[in-house]
């Protein structure tokens, strides 16, 4: 397949502490694109910096009405954005991101976080049927169907 | 110095509390905790509950010892400046944490000699002071390892032929970077997922 060498619009998700930091470590990967963060902290705003940043409600398995917002939220930002291309390396916004990024045909990636070592983690196991590139960082979790691994962020 | 930070979740007393006893006992004055949202009042190290992003930033540059719980943000942050970190894993059964992945997280890292861990609380003390007399005969000596990079925090100088994680993770960078460009293609058939009805989360 040809290269697209166009910028593509990425929107790039991440809860926060570890899962933002991860996310910034692939930033060099999207830098000449068109780029717009989520997570859940907006003491990260300056950090994302010149790329535009949303905030959702942070949440998990455990607090349903928080998923519930950051799922009403995830999908105002996506369809305002209008993705080319979903990244996140979780947990549960990116989870909503792929999902809803399938709705306007964003190709997606999802980085298993690194903390993840045993086994991947919840979010990255339901987001398999919404992510192109479904990705683990330790080559003892990767299997022939996926997830693959690609390296890792450190 | 020597900077501890819990994490921005939770509190972590039992690893505060192990620093602050092993700073009293050894007349350390040199350290500096972020305690998160805890009723505890160190007596023998500074502290603050919270620190704004850019003071963090300051104190883990000037730290030459980091102590953390063994979360991943804390863990990368250390790996990223080169600074030598002691991490302490949360435990479930003491509900410092929803499960046991720090455990797993501070044993594979281990593993790798990117970190040292404590998996009792008792041995914290001990570790720093053994870092840090490392670090400073690091700085003294001249270094006799021909791979090694100035300011490379490994432990093990077999494992200082890895990658340094200050160049990035190039590989990773070049699997995600080609795959936005259209180029990747992933063994997995690269379908669109049709919309089930409903799937809310258990």
């Amino acid at each position: 397949m040809d290269g697209l060498n166009t910028p593509q619009r990425i929107l790039a998700v991440a809860s926060g502490g570890g899962h933002w930091i991860q996310l910034m470590r692939l930033r060099p990967a999207m830098a000449r694109h068109d780029l717009a963060f989520v997570t859940v902290d907006s003491g990260y705003r300056e950090q994302a910096a010149p790329a535009r940043f949303y905030t959702v409600c942070d949440g998990s398995q455990w607090t349903k009405l928080r998923l519930l917002c950051m799922a009403a939220k995830m999908a105002w930002i996506v369809l305002r954005e209008r993705p080319d291309v979903v990244v996140s390396t979780g947990a549960a916004p990116g989870y909503f991101a792929l999902r809803f990024g399938k709705w306007v045909g964003a190709r997606t990636i999802w980085l298993d976080s690194i903390a993840n070592v045993e086994r991947l983690s919840l979010s990255g196991k339901l987001v398999r049927p919404y992510a192109d590139l479904w990705l683990t960082q330790w080559e003892h979790l990767a299997l022939h169907d996926g997830p693959e691994f690609a390296g890792s962020v450190v | 110095m020597i900077f501890v930070t819990v994490g921005t979740q939770l509190p972590f007393d039992r690893m505060v509390r192990a620093i602050d006893e092993w700073a009293g006992l050894t007349g350390r004055r040199d350290v500096f905790a972020q305690v998160g949202h805890s009723s505890l009042r160190p007596r023998h190290m500074e502290w603050a509950q919270s620190l704004a992003p850019p003071v963090f930033q300051r104190m883990l540059a000037q730290a030459d010892v980091i102590v953390a719980h063994a979360g991943m943000g804390s863990i990368i942050m250390a790996l990223e400046l080169a600074k030598p970190i002691v991490v302490v894993p949360r435990r479930a059964e003491l509900g410092e944490h929803r499960n046991d992945h720090q455990l797993a997280t501070a044993r594979q890292f281990v593993d790798l000699g990117l970190v040292r861990a404590a998996f009792d609380e008792r041995e914290v003390g001990p570790m720093i002071d053994s870092l840090a007399a490392a670090q400073g005969a690091r700085n003294a000596s001249s270094d006799r390892c021909p791979r090694r990079k100035a300011g490379c925090s490994r432990y093990d100088p077999v494992l200082c032929e890895a990658r340094d994680p200050r160049e990035g993770c190039p590989k990773l960078v070049m699997t995600v970077s080609r795959f936005i460009d259209g180029e990747h293609s992933s063994r997995r058939s690269a379908a669109i997922a049709p919309e089930a009805a409903g799937g809310v989360l258990r």
